[in-house]
């Protein structure tokens, strides 16, 4: 299987005086049926600031572009799976949501809302991450549909949801927060890390009786992705993960953000499970958090540096932090980004994969004024290989001196 | 002392929906002092000028507080400091340029933060502004200077000052780890130390212009405490503490999204009164390692109300009751309500009243809250008519806080 490299664009496209040279990059990747995509936002490529304020517009925009892409990789909008809704601010999120809900209406799909600091550019209101995979004969198969509406009063937005889709090689997962399954309650309410660690405990068993009646269990998982509201609220959730996935060493990416779809939402968890179908998983350079948290932060947990499922290739978010846990490069974004990049290639290497298999990048800066210097360093290690790319400005980091984190996800070509 | 209030208002008249019941106003003058509702791009008439353009929004601001300031009796001419709220840092330029403009000739403290969000999501840029009407040539203003010569900021060329002396009121520039040349940053690996360090600085420089100006940190009745991650909270409390030593100001201590620069990650505001020979009333002193249950080792010794002369100060308020008893978790409005019940008593026992309240600064964590938290605030100051400034900020000292509450008081004669 080669990959498929869709639409090409420049991630420094629109940022007007900018003198660093960017990420070149796709819109889509294929991998075989899977399609992987830069997250979308209704800015045209190439384009200047967005010149409506109105959010359903730019969620508009965004969809047409969505439905664009997938028409040219060979899919379409009915094998979206899953959607990652980043909102500048939780305000635009009834308009955002209806708005994606009239172009996915045909099938139900899982979703992660997160709200978060900013977008690449200021203006932006919301990036859109879709996944999408072209199903084999027998479809896929999407478990616990429900609409948002439903959803704790919501009645505001409409949203053809469900909790589960099960491709036949890879589960997405909605995000799980600290939510009864059948929206009756939300529990940890009152905002302290004990709530945080209820809430994570909730959202942890949710997501393995999902997993259950996909057919699948903890030991598919092969990523997270940790969202927490409140640095205050790490060390409790991480106990709480620790506690149920430990044993599976996941690899990892924990973020501090501003917000979820409601307020008592203090944590948020997506898991990206591939389906080990009797070969397990390859864990590569599994620890012990108290190796590479030698800040004191007490996470009980255990996380792989790298997990290669199949032909895929998943990474823990690469830092300034060294394979030793070591920190490279404090106040400097750039040498943070460059010992990441030097470590993505370690890792790609020991997972039997090199840069050309990279599908999709997605760099978190704490501000936006590091991404110039950020994606220069980037740029130069992938060269002309092209991912999908997607920025985000993220309240914070697992450190507060990291101020850039990188994810790449890879499919190893054969 | 003379209270005039101008341009009285209910918020139902404002914000769409019709759920807010707050009366309040555009101005107040107390004597020679006067306070301002934060401006915004809302025109007097409560109209968005321009909801994508924050350079439009600052010039709309601007222009209602000069118009605001001259109906007082005051002008532009007059302004003593200027806090900046932006709701992202790539509105800096735009937004300073502007205010740079309309105060062109009179050199102004500056705070300058970037915050979570605002009444409103199309709002990008608030501004506070503070102004005393001098009577003769009384106030006295120290190392006067340009920010384009400020960290390379060349395009900002903003008349400034850090520190500005009315005799009675002291105005000083927020205070960040700054050497004062422009150019050279203490603390910038973005670790704790890094924002003790950046503290220790901030605080040295605070003393030095104190002294400067023939004030010092008895002359402190309030500080604001910019954060930017909860996680430097410890040392700059600890930096802080080491320098007020004994003096006990009341204080506010925000978690925000971030400063001038990314690597600012702490500053500090004081509202400073000279004593005039008699030391400020200090209430309900407390050492902050009894306050905070939860194990923050803050090592600082606050007080929850200050009065000096007719102006009261107050402890930002909180859901957490005089004794420290923490209520209402997870209801934003009846944190709210124990925040105002606390304001109350400290008011009275400080010698003053709710209707003594010439401005509130309300801070949430998030904007759902503010039906809630508005609500209860203006039952609690029904016919009061202050003026206000509503921030959403990104946290406070401990993260089930949803909601602080901060009340400046002028007391009439």
């Amino acid at each position: 299987m080669k990959l498929e490299r869709i639409g090409s664009f420049n991630s420094a496209d629109g940022h007007v005086g900018r003198t660093e040279p960017g990420i070149d990059a796709s819109s889509v990747v294929k991998a075989g049926n899977r399609i992987f995509m830069s997250g979308q936002t209704g800015q045209s490529v190439g384009g200047k600031l967005p010149d409506t304020t109105d959010p359903a517009e730019l969620a508009k925009r965004a969809m047409d572009s969505v439905s664009a892409l997938l028409d040219q990789a060979g899919a379409s909008l009915a094998d979206v799976c899953k959607v990652t809704t980043w909102l500048a601010d939780k305000a635009y999120r009834p308009a955002v949501y209806n708005t994606v809900n009239r172009f996915l209406s045909a099938e139900p799909t899982v979703g992660t809302g997160i709200v978060t600091k900013g977008l690449a550019l200021p203006g932006m209101m919301c990036n859109l991450g879709i996944e999408a995979v072209i199903p084999g004969p027998e479809g896929h198969k999407r478990f616990r549909e429900f609409d948002t509406a439903q959803w704790f009063d919501q009645n505001k937005l409409t949203r053809r949801s469900c909790m589960v889709v099960n491709t036949g090689d890879e589960i997405y997962l909605r995000g799980q927060t600290g939510t009864a399954l059948d929206g009756s309650k939300q529990y940890g309410p009152t905002f302290t890390p004990e709530d945080a660690a209820e809430q994570a405990d909730v959202a942890i068993r949710n997501a393995a009786t999902l997993l259950e009646e996909a057919g699948a269990t903890f030991d598919d998982v092969a990523k997270l992705h940790v969202y927490i509201r409140d640095r205050a609220y790490r060390e409790a959730i991480y106990q709480v993960i620790g506690r149920h996935l430990g044993a599976f060493a996941p690899v990892s990416t924990g973020l501090i953000v501003g917000g979820f779809a409601r307020v008592p939402i203090l944590f948020e968890i997506d898991m990206a499970v591939t389906l080990s179908k009797g070969t397990p998983h390859t864990r590569i350079r599994s620890f012990e958090t108290t190796a590479q948290y030698k800040d004191g932060q007490d996470l009980r947990s255990r996380f792989s540096m790298g997990v290669r499922a199949g032909d895929r290739v998943y990474l823990r978010g690469q830092t300034g932090l060294t394979f030793d846990g070591e920190f490279m490069g404090k106040g400097d974004a750039s040498a943070q980004a460059e010992q990441a990049m030097s470590n993505v290639a370690q890792l790609l290497d020991e997972a039997g994969a090199q840069a050309d298999d990279i599908c999709k990048v997605t760099v978190y800066v704490t501000e936006r004024e590091f991404l110039p210097e950020v994606e220069a360093v980037v740029a130069r290690h992938l060269g002309q290989v092209r991912p999908c790319y997607t920025a985000i400005v993220i309240d914070g980091l697992a450190m507060p001196w990291m101020q850039v984190e990188i994810d790449v996800d890879a499919v190893i070509q054969s | 002392m003379t209270i005039t209030r101008f341009r009285k208002f209910n918020t139902r008249d404002v914000y769409p929906g019709g759920h807010l019941d707050n009366d309040m106003c555009m101005a107040v003058r107390a004597g020679n002092r006067i306070f301002l509702r934060g401006q915004t791009g809302l025109d007097l008439n409560q109209n968005m000028i321009d909801p994508n353009d924050a350079g439009a929004q600052a010039e709309q601001a601007m222009q209602n507080a000069k118009v605001l300031l001259e109906e007082a009796g005051s002008s532009l001419d007059h302004v003593t400091m200027v806090t900046t709220y932006l709701t992202d840092p790539a509105y800096r330029t735009a937004v300073y340029k502007v205010v740079a403009k309309h105060l062109r000739g009179n050199h102004t403290v500056g705070t300058g933060l970037v915050v979570k969000g605002l009444a409103m999501p199309e709002m990008k840029v608030e501004i506070d502004l503070e102004a005393y009407i001098p009577e003769g040539d009384e106030v006295k203003k120290y190392r006067l200077m340009n920010s384009k010569d400020w960290y390379g900021q060349t395009e900002i060329n903003r008349d400034s000052a850090w520190l500005i002396d009315t005799g009675e009121e002291i105005f000083l520039r927020g205070q960040t780890g700054t050497e004062f040349d422009g150019k050279t940053m203490h603390g910038t690996g973005f670790t704790a130390e890094d924002a003790g360090k950046q503290a220790d600085k901030a605080m040295q420089n605070a003393r030095g212009l104190l002294e400067e100006a023939g004030a010092s940190f008895n002359d402190v009745c309030r500080t604001r405490i910019y954060i930017a991650d909860r996680a430097y909270r410890e040392p700059v409390y600890q930096a802080i503490g080491k320098h007020f030593g004994d003096t006990y100001p009341c204080s506010t201590g925000l978690i925000m999204r971030g400063f001038a620069r990314p690597e600012i990650l702490f500053e500090i505001d004081m509202a400073i009164v000279r004593t005039d020979g008699t030391p400020h009333q200090r209430f309900r002193k407390f050492h902050t390692d009894n306050e905070y249950k939860d194990g923050q080792q803050l090592g600082m010794k606050f007080c929850k109300a200050v009065r000096a002369g007719n102006r009261v100060f107050l402890r930002g308020q909180t859901g957490t009751t005089l004794d420290g008893e923490f209520v209402a978790p997870g209801d934003p409005g009846a944190q709210a309500d124990q925040a105002m019940k606390n304001i109350k008593v400290l008011l009275e026992e400080a010698g003053a009243s709710l209707n003594d309240i010439v401005k509130v600064s309300t801070y949430i964590q998030h904007r759902d809250h503010r039906e809630p938290v508005y609500q209860t605030v203006g039952k609690h100051l029904k016919g009061v008519f202050p003026c206000g400034t509503g921030l959403i900020v990104d946290g406070f000292a401990k993260p089930h806080i949803l909601v602080e509450i901060d009340v400046d008081a002028v007391i009439p004669d």
